[in-house]
């Protein structure tokens, strides 16, 4: 961790926050968007694993569970979109 | 000899972080489980709360976050008084998430937003209010360690308790990242 790693990961995180406002203030459901808000969604969760937690240079046990971790959510928006209705019929029980 | 594994802070710590993760991997399964069966209700959703209050409080997590990065470098190179006023910054900021939170509620309510209302609302209501306990117990936790940075209990070569807390700050703010674009973004 040094600080000017430090300074440029918050302004990227800052940047891509406001990115992810704009989506929500204008997009229209599609694949594509749905793939941009996963996307800064895993990269956020990397920058703070990485740079601000430090995990890159910690247990490779705890950096790979907070990592998977912060790839459950964006995972599950891609999915969901592709697979929703067929995610849903099969998680209904038979009539 | 092989080089034993670095636990940031110590392992306590790490027990509840990732009590806290399995919490909240739990509580996003029940919410995309919600919103495939429920698709119109979580499509139209987001448009119903204020994504300037969500935006408002993402920048509160992230710098408060930042700013306890900051103490940790500042107290590494054994500047503690800096490392105090970098914990401060960082507490004064995010007091400003239960803050934003209360006027939030309060304009949901207004607009007839209530935990009593559809999926979507019931879902954002459970997991906003689940991550708000858990900034309430950092915050109890940062005054601490502000105490104990105040009268000098961490030095550059023991500051473990401070990296723990850091630690739960920052998986605390990790969660708030995977929450706001599920309920003020994803269309």
């Amino acid at each position: 961790m040094n600080t000017l790693k430090l300074n440029l990961s918050w302004l990227l995180l800052m940047v891509l926050t406001f990115s992810g406002a704009l989506m929500g203030e204008y997009a229209q459901p599609s694949f594509w968007i749905t793939v941009s808000i996963a996307g800064i969604t895993a990269l956020k969760g990397r920058l703070i694993i990485d740079e601000f937690m430090e995990l890159n240079q910690a247990s490779p046990v705890i950096r790979r569970i907070v990592r998977g971790f912060g790839l459950v959510v964006p995972a599950l928006m891609i999915l969901t979109y592709l697979l929703g209705p067929e995610l849903a019929a099969f998680t209904q029980l038979p009539e | 000899m092989a080089i034993p594994a670095r636990i940031p802070g110590n392992k306590a710590i790490w027990v509840g972080i990732f009590a806290e993760l399995t919490e909240f991997t739990l509580m996003f399964l029940v919410y995309f489980f919600a919103r495939i069966n429920h698709p119109q209700a979580f499509h139209e959703g987001p448009q119903k709360l204020s994504l300037a209050a969500g935006t408002a409080n993402t920048v509160i997590m992230l710098t408060s976050s930042y700013f306890v990065a900051r103490a940790v470098l500042a107290m590494r190179r054994d500047q503690s008084g800096i490392s105090l006023r970098w914990l401060i910054a960082a507490f004064v900021t995010a007091v400003g998430y239960p803050v934003v939170k209360a006027l939030e509620i309060r304009w949901n309510v207004s607009q007839g937003l209530t935990g009593g209302g559809d999926v979507f609302q019931m879902s954002y209501y459970y997991l906003t209010f689940n991550h708000l306990v858990h900034v309430s117990w950092g915050l109890l936790g940062m005054a601490w360690i502000m105490l104990r940075t105040g009268f000098g209990g961490y030095s550059a070569d023991n500051h473990s308790g401070l990296i723990a807390f850091a630690s739960y700050w920052h998986a605390t703010d990790l969660i708030w990242l995977m929450i706001f674009p599920l309920f003020y973004v994803l269309p």
